[in-house]
């Protein structure tokens, strides 16, 4: 077996790992679920699934990562192959790459939009708002008078079209502008250098620029929020804001009738969810990562670090950014409407204009984007890595070519969510809503009843620096399974019923050729890994593995 | 702010705050024990 590479220090895993979970979603989509799901109260169904399962799925998949990479697997088709000896066991694991590898395709072409928006912060390219506020206008008001110019901006940027640009609104292919499209390849460049360079030298390098400077940017930002004071006439301060996030609602609105939140299902659904997108579970970059810790490593300890580093960054920072600015400048009305129009509206169309109001907006503004930037480059390299650690251990393919093969089907993805209508909104809903809570399951069951729940409990303890109480063996034994099928069973109910929540800039009609390209798109892509897998373990490749397994059982 | 939504700030923060603090100081500055291994007691959970 060849050596594999290794992280090179201990604080540098954990920060790669922190950046790997550390995303948009702890920004853009954390306050606004936490406004939607009723505030403080949405926090109690919040942290008991954080509890329950976030923490020993997240031990989990450091534990079988560490156990697949000592026996020369960084990819869930190998673990799944080493710890369950079944023929189709290495098929299962197919999730571990399909999940990834398309969230990279469109996540990477968002982390542009933040790079480009970033830029053109900076430059002072963003719209004006020219009116004053005060706090007589309605929220219809300045829906229309001042965040529809920077609605209008992200859709003519992405080529959505948009009211006020002649561009049409319904066509097929989408024609974004060509400064969108240059930010994507150099996005790509960014990643192809920090891939090319190795665990250590590259992705690891990466974490420790990136994340303490993720953690500054959010704290200069988090400071200059709540210190705004009363900025509009008459109106609300940021202070009213976090009231607004964090007042308990017990009884909330849902189609119509009034439920009580920590009875209602799609509360509970909305926070698992948020703690699945939030600690990138089940999407196989963790066991990735993990599979380059040595075989005396601490998981329990280093694992643990890098969730709370992520519930640092999405409690307290996420909390107190976005929602407190667009209160004190817009009031809660506009707010509970901007929080409820989606994770982008937020982010994309009123940050930048409440930066247009404010002394150095556009210094501001740029310092938001960045924070945004790293935040997801940190997350696409997460999400390259378990398809390059496929190749490479494998099919024995050098980094450097494996890094051209992902990067060459990664712009295949990525053209069909960039110029096709609803693409990367549909690739996002098998990728990042459905397929992680199915893997997770797939994993839990396959890993704590199949491999064996005592087996695993003692493996993570290995070299451990923390012992877990026991409680955490009996919950991810028996309480995370549950609560997985009843996600799995909630969102499959929501999609057939129609009441799935849109993910993206514009609803997705059910029969449009776009939904249909992206799905082939998925389609071809889930044979391609299929038959890759059935190659690696069947032909000259899978001799070399079979005899791998059996040396290091 | 009234006193229930400083209540569940504080709840949040609070929850947050601690296990960051609790295990980068560990980190940084623990002597790193490792935990001794369980003992033996489990039978059949094989797989291979």
């Amino acid at each position: 077996m060849t050596q594999r590479e290794r992280w090179a220090s201990r604080i540098g895993l954990v920060l790669a790992m922190a950046g790997n979970a550390v995303g948009l979603g702890n920004f853009l989509r954390f306050p606004g679920q936490v406004a939607s799901n009723g505030g403080g109260a949405f926090m109690i169904p919040y942290f008991v699934c954080f509890l329950l399962m976030g923490i020993p799925l997240m031990w989990l998949e450091w534990g079988m990562g560490r156990y697949g990479g000592i026996r020369g697997h960084g990819s869930t088709p190998g673990m799944f192959h080493v710890m369950w000896r079944s023929p189709i066991a290495k098929y299962l694991g197919v999730l571990g790459l399909f999940i990834p590898s398309v969230i990279l395709f469109y996540y990477s072409y968002i982390a542009s939009w933040t790079l480009g928006f970033a830029l053109l912060s900076a430059l002072g390219q963003m719209p004006e708002v020219p009116q004053q506020l005060d706090a007589s206008r309605s929220p219809a008001e300045i829906k229309q008078e001042v965040l529809q110019p920077f609605d209008s901006f992200l859709k003519d940027y992405v080529g959505e079209g948009s009211q006020s640009s002649g561009r049409s609104a319904g066509s097929l292919l989408l024609k974004p502008r060509v400064f969108a499209y240059i930010l994507f390849w150099v996005v790509v460049a960014l990643n192809y250098w920090v891939l090319a360079r190795g665990v250590a030298r590259g992705i690891e390098l990466l974490a420790k620029v990136a994340m303490p400077l993720l953690f500054v940017l959010a704290i200069v930002l988090v400071i200059r929020v709540l210190t705004l004071g009363q900025v509009v006439p008459g109106g609300q301060t940021p202070v009213d804001g976090l009231n607004f996030i964090w007042e308990p609602q017990w009884f909330i609105e849902r189609g119509g009738r009034e439920v009580f939140v920590l009875l209602d299902p799609q509360t509970w659904l909305a926070a698992a969810g948020q703690i699945f997108f939030t600690l990138s579970l089940g999407m196989g970059a963790i066991q990735c990562y993990a599979s380059y810790l040595r075989e005396d490593d601490d998981v329990m300890l280093t694992g643990l670090s890098t969730t709370s580093a992520n519930e640092f960054c999405e409690v307290v920072l996420g909390s107190s950014i976005a929602i407190p600015a667009a209160v004190a400048f817009f009031g809660i009305m506009a707010t509970r409407d901007i929080a409820e129009a989606g994770t982008f509206y937020l982010g994309f169309t009123s940050m930048p204009a409440i930066f247009s109001y404010i002394h150095y907006g556009q210094f501001m503004a740029a310092l938001w984007f960045l924070l945004l930037f790293f935040a997801a480059f940190t997350s696409t390299v997460a999400m390259a890595q378990p398809f390059l650690a496929f190749l490479q251990d494998e099919f024995r393919i050098p980094r450097q070519n494996a890094v051209g093969i992902l990067v060459a089907l990664w712009v295949i993805g990525s053209h069909v969510c960039i110029f096709v209508r609803h693409a990367w909104q549909v690739m996002d809903y098998w990728s990042g809503t459905l397929g992680p809570p199915l893997m997770a399951l797939v994993e839990v069951i396959l890993v704590m009843w199949i491999f064996g729940g005592q087996r695993m409990w003692e493996e993570m303890h290995k070299g451990a620096e923390l012992r877990a109480p026991r409680f955490f063996y009996y919950a991810s034994r028996y309480v995370t399974p549950v609560i997985l099928i009843a996600i799995f069973a909630g969102l499959v109910y929501q999609k057939i019923t129609g009441t799935n929540e849109q993910t993206g800039l514009e609803g997705m009609p059910a029969g449009s050729i776009g939904v249909w390209i992206a799905r082939g798109t998925l389609l071809a892509f889930a044979i391609l890994l299929l038959w890759l897998i059935y190659r690696a373990f069947n032909g000259t490749h899978g001799d070399e593995r079979q005899s791998g397994a059996a040396e290091a059982k | 702010m009234s006193w229930k939504a400083m209540l569940f700030m504080a709840f949040g923060w609070a929850i947050a705050w601690a296990l960051f603090l609790y295990c980068f100081a560990r980190i940084l500055f623990g002597n790193h024990p490792k935990v001794p291994a369980e003992s033996d007691t489990h039978s059949s959970d094989t797989a291979n």
